[in-house]
């Protein structure tokens, strides 16, 4: 059940002082795919996997098609750490091996229905832009990026998703057993 | 408190100064302790708060938002004792906050020196899953001084109170004992004066028993040796009349009787000052040199003799009399010593106030270390024929006669003595001025 949150989740602003950092490092990257980039590894300390990693272990943030997202993920991740672990970006196929991956980002130029149902059950956060269904959908409205979360899906992957950054989507699928 | 006073001060006893210090040390440690608790309480609270912050805001200030940060830090600034709230992201840049009017602006980035916590400030980080997301920075408003003064001034004022309370005591104390001292001095005084009247009224009871003791015997003596003589002429008379040798036994035994009946009449007469003196100036010191022979013969080997002639001063009395007086007095010193002892003669000057003037005389102590007398036996000493020797040893005439003489050349006599402590026969003489003696 798809629900409306509060007005303020709507509020979701492009900050300015990120954008005019993120806009300098990369040159005629359009503000909204820079900040879309960005969202991709900042879910991670609010998303808990069934497996801890290894001291270590890098946190793999696997990257399937192409688009400019995806192209700036690597430059905006680097230097970055999850819990002290390094961020790995890695190009991954639909039909390749996705076990390492944490975080799965489809691109809209990619076919993801054939990858999705791959995907149903194991531990990996997919997040695209394009028609999901994704655990995080980013959609932009009126020049804002903002992101809806299906905890449903969530769940049946083995991830829990903070209720904290669950309180920031502009849409929750609820999981079942949970409160709105 | 209207008796306090700097003088007050002074003579507090040590102990209640003392006190008043540990109440007034005691007053400002707890003052010290409450004020370090409510502060250490103060950044406890702040610390929490910000703890709070810390833990409810990960994702909104992660993703920027800040209209959700703020939604989170809008309830603390209901919270007066907040003065500001920064929230900085991962970068160190300031997201969003509050600042109250008074208090100094946000700086625009974290920095080095914030996050060393202070005494009204703090930064907590920001810290979701062991990633770090930002900082908390948080500063307390300064404590109002009334609220600082109304802590403090409860124990100041009861450590106050208790100060003056124990300064009233003790000033209370210190005056009641001058009273008390004052009064012992005041009760002295007066002890002193009744002795003193007692001393001149038994003085005169004795003068007047003496007089008219005087009177009576120096009445019959005087009679007794007019009818003695008579007796004596009458005698010689009827020696010559019957031609009776001159050493008729009977003769000699009525002629002594008759000689010591006349000397018995002549120390009574002498006991009430009516006897027939010859006084020459005299230096005592020299008589008492000159009657050492007479004086060791006088008293027992086991007796010594001790003499500290000080006096400067002539007196002028009967000289014969006066060395009767002084064998008198060491034999009955002799006496008191039975089983030997010391016999001290002492001369000396002193003056004798009258009315303003003050007259000179000579003191002749003779005093023992004998058995002393009781004060019975004391009041009795000049009293004619009192004594306390066996029936036939003494006349009770000794020391009456010398009191007879010493009032008829103008001086006084003075009994110091007590049962065990020896006793201490005093003769003022007056003094003759007009030549110095050299010291004996």
């Amino acid at each position: 059940m798809a629900l409306l949150k509060s007005p303020r989740a709507f509020g979701i602003s492009l900050c300015v002082a990120l954008l005019a950092a993120t806009s300098r490092a990369l040159p005629d990257t359009p503000l909204e795919d820079a900040v879309k980039a960005t969202y991709v590894y900042k879910f991670a300390p609010f998303v808990s996997w069934p497996a801890p990693l290894a001291a270590n272990e890098p946190f793999v943030i696997c990257n399937m098609g192409g688009d400019r997202v995806s192209a700036l993920l690597p430059g905006i991740t680097a230097g970055q750490r999850i819990d002290n672990h390094p961020i790995h970006v890695r190009a991954v196929a639909a039909d390749g091996d996705l076990s390492a991956c944490r975080i799965l980002y489809i691109a809209e130029t990619a076919d993801p229905h054939s990858a999705l149902e791959v995907l149903r059950g194991k531990p990996i956060l997919t997040i695209g832009t394009a028609q999901g269904p994704y655990v995080i959908q980013l959609v932009t409205i009126a020049r804002h990026v903002s992101f809806d979360i299906d905890d449903r899906l969530a769940s049946e992957n083995g991830l829990r998703i903070s209720s904290k950054l669950l309180d920031l989507a502009r849409k929750v699928e609820r999981a079942p057993g949970t409160r709105p | 408190m209207k008796g306090f006073s700097l003088r007050g001060l002074r003579e507090l006893p040590w102990a209640a100064f003392a006190g008043a210090i540990v109440l007034l040390l005691a007053g400002t440690f707890a003052a010290l302790y409450e004020d370090a608790l409510y502060q250490s309480q103060r950044a406890q609270s702040a610390l929490g708060q910000a703890r709070v912050l810390a833990a409810s805001i990960p994702a909104a200030l992660s993703f920027g938002d800040r209209e959700a940060v703020q939604e989170y830090v809008r309830p603390m600034e209901v919270n007066p004792e907040i003065a500001a709230i920064g929230l900085y992201k991962k970068n160190g840049r300031l997201l969003t906050g509050f600042v109250r009017p008074q208090s100094q602006p946000l700086e625009p980035r974290v920095s080095e020196s914030m996050r060393r916590a202070g005494q009204s400030d703090l930064v907590e980080p920001v810290v979701e899953h062991g990633t770090a997301l930002g900082w908390v920075y948080l500063r307390l408003s300064p404590e109002p001084w009334t609220n600082r003064v109304s802590r403090y001034a409860v124990v100041v004022l009861l450590a106050l109170m208790a100060v003056f309370v124990i300064a009233g005591l003790g000033s209370a104390q210190a005056r009641l004992r001058r009273q008390s001292e004052s009064l012992a001095k005041a009760n002295l005084r007066l002890e002193e004066e009744i002795q003193g009247r007692e001393e001149v009224e038994a003085a005169l009871r004795q003068s007047q028993k003496m007089e008219a003791l005087g009177q009576l015997s120096g009445g019959i003596a005087h009679d007794l040796n007019n009818h003695l003589m008579i007796i004596k002429g009458n005698l010689h008379l009827l020696k010559k009349k019957l031609g009776l040798a001159p050493d008729d036994r009977h003769l000699v035994g009525a002629d002594e009787g008759i000689n010591r009946a006349a000397a018995l009449t002549q120390r009574v007469l002498s006991f009430s000052r009516k006897q027939a003196l010859s006084p020459v100036e005299v230096d005592l010191n020299e008589l008492i040199r000159d009657m050492g022979d007479l004086i060791r013969n006088s008293l027992r080997e086991n007796i010594a003799v001790e003499r500290n002639l000080n006096s400067t001063r002539r007196v002028r009395v009967d000289r014969n009399q006066m060395e009767n007086i002084v064998i008198n007095i060491v034999v009955n010193a002799r006496d008191a010593l039975p089983d030997g002892g010391k016999v001290t003669i002492s001369t000396r000057d002193l003056d004798f106030n009258d009315g303003d003037s003050r007259r000179p005389f000579v003191a002749l102590e003779i005093s023992d270390t004998g058995i002393g007398m009781t004060p019975e036996v004391q009041g009795r000493a000049f009293d004619p024929f009192y004594t306390t020797k066996p029936v036939g040893q003494g006349t009770g005439l000794g020391l009456s006669t010398a009191y007879g003489f010493v009032t008829q050349s103008g001086g006084d006599m003075r009994i110091r003595s007590g049962v065990g402590q020896g006793t201490a026969i005093s003769i003022f003489l007056p003094a003759q001025l007009r030549r110095e003696t050299r010291n004996g």
